[in-house]
């Protein structure tokens, strides 16, 4: 393949259970295991795509559990590109819950302009039988909040998990042109090579 | 859905401070199983930042501290008969002598609130209720605007100043200054009923100003994200322990630094830069020639001061401060490296202690720019979470509104078994990590803390106007007299995420004598000037106009013996809060001392496994990916390989 990939980080936000992970390991090794935790040690998995002739890698955080407490915070919010807002068909309170997940995400990740972030609305788990949210509700919220994609998918039955992702990149793609850099000056990456300066001796 | 906690851990560490989240990382990393837990919804404890409006609710909480009622122990229950209990406090008694003073105009009748506030009384403490905690994943919004509750807040405040110092501060405020009366909408604080009068003018006339335009208490409040406001103020050196931590682990890859660009000194009046580099000595306007050559000369020898023993053998029984001046450095060298440069004290130092932080300084010096010094994007507390963050990717359980109420002891051996938690479930755990403010009264009767002194500022413009306006700036005020301690002053500019534009968010920190504002006022007042009406058309003033400040005293637990703390089991560790020090070196220190004891001969959180010692299995590798580009920063590590993998399984170790 040619031309440089884009880096994007993506992250999946939700309360604990609608399966956030599941849908990353789906995503990535194409394995689904319904008691899938994060795995340990594994922050993040990178896939690589293409998208309407765009190569990009994505790197697809996981929360690590850090939700299921209500104890996520900037570490894995900052520097997100795109936010996955994931809810589960059978478990109303978790769609109840997506707007707070917005809130806190647009809080900590201190977006500059959040009524034009990229976010994607998922709701997983559409091969369980007792659905409690309707597509008609989920769309309705999607539109009221932010005229947001919204997909229903099943990390098991590995329904729309691509199409989820790939809609990801266009959202993000979609409004590059407009990001604002914010003018930090250069800041220093302990993780690069050190900025060579002048020394006493 | 309410998930419960499992009931037995490896290790349970209660607080989020430094040195508490560096262990639960080291812990976790090391196969521990790890429950990690703060009773305030904000990560680090007194190393906490906080928006603007995240200080004032912190604030607030500690007005409503010392109005909690502790209702009856409903654990009693659970304690055995071969138990005893260890009830933890209910009540944070590390800050004290809070002071505020808002100097910025107040535009009346205006409500307004934090933009994009993610909920009010965001950093309070929600009470032990199960019924709030399995009905909503969320604290409940309140109603009650921020306007009102930081008048409330400023309100409440009644510090002990005695008419001495205030007479003092109202002869330095009056001047220039109109009386005005406050009506009952106005927001002030109380610091006395002539300060009252005097620190919040209010403008009759409404217009704004032509020339330029007036920063107002509300603004502060509007842009309140933009600030990160620290309660411990410190700096990383380049090579100092905490920069070697986040490199060794890979915590670097969740923050972003700064260089502090500037080291200042405030002399005769004025301030200064400080040349330390050898280009910055050349070049200096300030230094003669023959200046030039003896600081570099001197410089010289500090960094091999130990190949040297016979230039200093004979003065180890002095101060650094004596020993420079039989240095044949003039006084105004023996300033820079005095205070400047080594940054220790005049009285307390030796000779060998100068010339190691000398050494040390010029160490650090070059690795990432002009002066020792970096400062994490967004501020200190950023890093405390960034640990965590690490703990829970290798597995541990985070719970912050998370209260222990007691620690659970075996008669017979005398070690701790378990916790009790703010629900009644008992967990067991073998290790239990307990920063220092959690332990009752009775545990530290017999412990003496020191105190540091603390002074946040918001300004107008910088200490020392330059070309630039992103200027990062420390600067030292020695003591001046006998009994009191030098000031360090740590000036931060917008560019570092810790204030909004136009502004500066100015640090002071001591060690306490006294009050944080006796303590810091002094110093306070040779730098700066409260911004006032009168004053804005003036524009002859230098010094930079405080907007708004606070003072606080925070104890200082570090360096205190296990010994010191009655009848502590032998299994339960103590956790300092943040030290006076500018470095972190010593909460890097206790974390690994402490973690050597819980896992002893296992390496210190060492770097996660690479992706490519991964053992793959299942599906065919795909092509290697071409070099990513346009990396961000603040994901810089990432797989060489992102093709599809099998079950992941780390190599051997």
């Amino acid at each position: 393949m040619s031309g440089k990939s884009l880096l994007l980080k993506v992250i999946l936000l939700g309360d604990g259970g609608v399966g956030k992970s599941s849908l990353m390991n789906r995503y990535v090794t194409n394995k689904f295991d319904s008691q899938a935790f994060h795995t340990i040690g594994v922050e993040f998995l990178n896939r690589d795509l293409e998208v309407d002739g765009r190569f990009v890698t994505l790197q697809i955080w996981d929360t690590a559990g850090q939700e299921r407490f209500k104890s996520l915070r900037t570490p894995f919010y900052r520097g997100a590109d795109c936010c996955l807002l994931t809810f589960s068909v059978d478990d109303r309170q978790s769609f109840e819950n997506l707007g707070n997940w917005q809130k806190e995400f647009i809080y900590y990740a201190d977006v500059k302009d959040p009524e034009h972030f990229p976010f994607v609305v998922l709701g997983n788990k559409v091969d369980k039988e007792d659905r409690q949210v309707t597509t008609e509700e989920a769309q309705t919220w999607c539109m009221e909040n932010g005229d947001y994609p919204y997909l229903e998918t099943s990390a098991k039955d590995d329904t729309n998990v691509t199409v989820a992702f790939e809609e990801a990149v266009r959202q993000v793609l979609a409004v590059e042109e407009q990001l604002e850099h914010c003018m930090l000056g250069h800041t220093i990456d302990l993780n690069s090579g050190s900025k060579a300066g002048s020394s006493c001796c | 859905m309410a998930d419960t906690l499992p009931s037995e851990f490896d290790v349970i560490v209660i607080g989020t401070g430094l040195p508490e989240s560096i262990i639960a990382a080291a812990c976790s990393r090391s196969g521990r199983r790890v429950l990690h837990v703060d009773s305030r919804s904000y990560y680090g404890g007194n190393w906490a930042s906080f928006s603007f409006s995240g200080l004032l609710s912190w604030l607030k909480e500690y007005q409503e501290n010392s109005d909690i009622v502790s209702d009856s122990p409903v654990w009693q229950d659970q304690i055995l008969e071969n138990e005893e209990a260890i009830a933890l406090s209910r009540k944070d008694k590390t800050i004290q002598h809070v002071e505020v003073f808002c100097y910025a105009s107040q535009d009346l009748h205006e409500d307004v609130e934090e933009a994009g506030a993610l909920q009010k009384n965001h950093a309070l403490v929600t009470s032990a209720n199960s019924t709030e905690a399995a009905d909503s994943a969320f604290l409940p919004t309140e109603d009650e605007s921020l306007s009102t509750m930081s008048c409330e807040m400023l309100t409440e405040q009644t510090p002990s100043s005695d008419p001495e110092n205030a007479l003092e501060v109202n002869g330095a405020e009056v001047t220039g200054e109109k009386e005005n009366h406050c009506d009952d909408k106005t927001c002030v604080p109380s610091t006395s009923a002539e300060d009252m009068s005097e620190n919040v003018p209010i403008a009759e006339d409404t217009t704004e100003q032509p020339k330029k335009n007036r920063i107002t208490y509300s603004q502060i409040i509007k842009e309140g994200r933009r600030f990160n406001i620290d309660l411990v103020s410190k700096l990383l050196y380049s090579r100092g322990l905490l920069i070697d931590l986040l490199i060794k682990s890979n915590v670097s890859r969740y923050a972003e630094f700064k260089n502090i660009t500037r080291i200042l000194a405030f002399r005769e009046g004025r301030v200064e830069q400080v040349p330390c580099s050898r280009a910055d000595v050349f070049n200096s306007k300030q230094l003669t020639m023959v200046e030039k050559r003896m600081l570099m000369k001197f410089l010289t020898f500090c960094m091999e001061y130990e190949k040297y023993p016979d230039e200093y053998k004979g003065y180890e029984e002095i101060t650094f401060y004596e020993y420079l001046k039989t240095q044949k450095l003039t006084p105004n060298l023996q300033y820079i490296v005095m205070h400047s440069i080594a940054m220790t004290s005049e009285t307390a130092s030796s000779t060998i202690d100068g010339l190691k932080a000398t050494k040390n300084f010029l160490h650090c010096l070059g690795r990432y720019g002009n002066t020792p010094f970096l400062f994490p994007l967004y501020g200190q507390g950023e890093l405390p979470q960034c640990f965590c963050r690490m703990c829970a990717v290798f597995g541990g359980i985070y719970c912050l509104r998370h209260s222990v109420q007691c620690l659970v002891v075996d008669k017979e051996s005398r070690k701790c078994k378990a916790i009790i938690d703010q629900f009644g479930q008992r967990i067991i755990s073998e290790h239990f990590l307990v920063e220092d403010s959690y332990f009752p009264e009775n545990m530290c009767s017999r412990v003496q803390y020191r105190q540091i002194s603390r002074a946040v500022l918001i300004t107008d413009r910088s200490v020392l106007k330059t070309d630039s306006d992103q200027q990062i700036s420390i600067l030292t005020v020695p003591a001046e007299e006998p009994g009191t301690f030098a000031v360090r002053v740590i000036e931060l500019c917008s560019s570092t995420m810790t204030c909004m534009k136009g502004t500066y968010l100015v640090h002071l920190t001591c060690t306490s004598s006294k009050t944080a504002r006796e303590d810091l006022e002094s110093v306070v007042q040779k730098l700066f000037v409260p911004y006032t009406e009168m004053e804005i058309e003036n524009e002859q003033v230098e010094k930079p106009r405080i907007l708004w400040a606070l003072y606080f005293n925070m104890r200082d637990s570090s360096d205190i013996s296990r010994s010191c703390y009655n009848d502590l089991p032998s299994n339960v560790y103590v956790c300092s809060g943040p030290d006076c020090g500018l470095g972190n070196d010593n909460a890097v220190k206790q974390a690994e001392t402490l973690f050597q004891e819980i896992c002893p001969n296992e390496d210190f959180c060492p770097p996660p496994p690479n992706p490519e010692d991964i053992i793959l299995d299942g599906d065919s590798l795909q092509p290697e990916a071409s070099e990513s580009s346009a990396i961000p920063e603040a994901n810089s590590e990432t797989f060489k390989e992102s093709t599809n993998l099998g079950n992941l399984e780390e190599s051997s170790e």
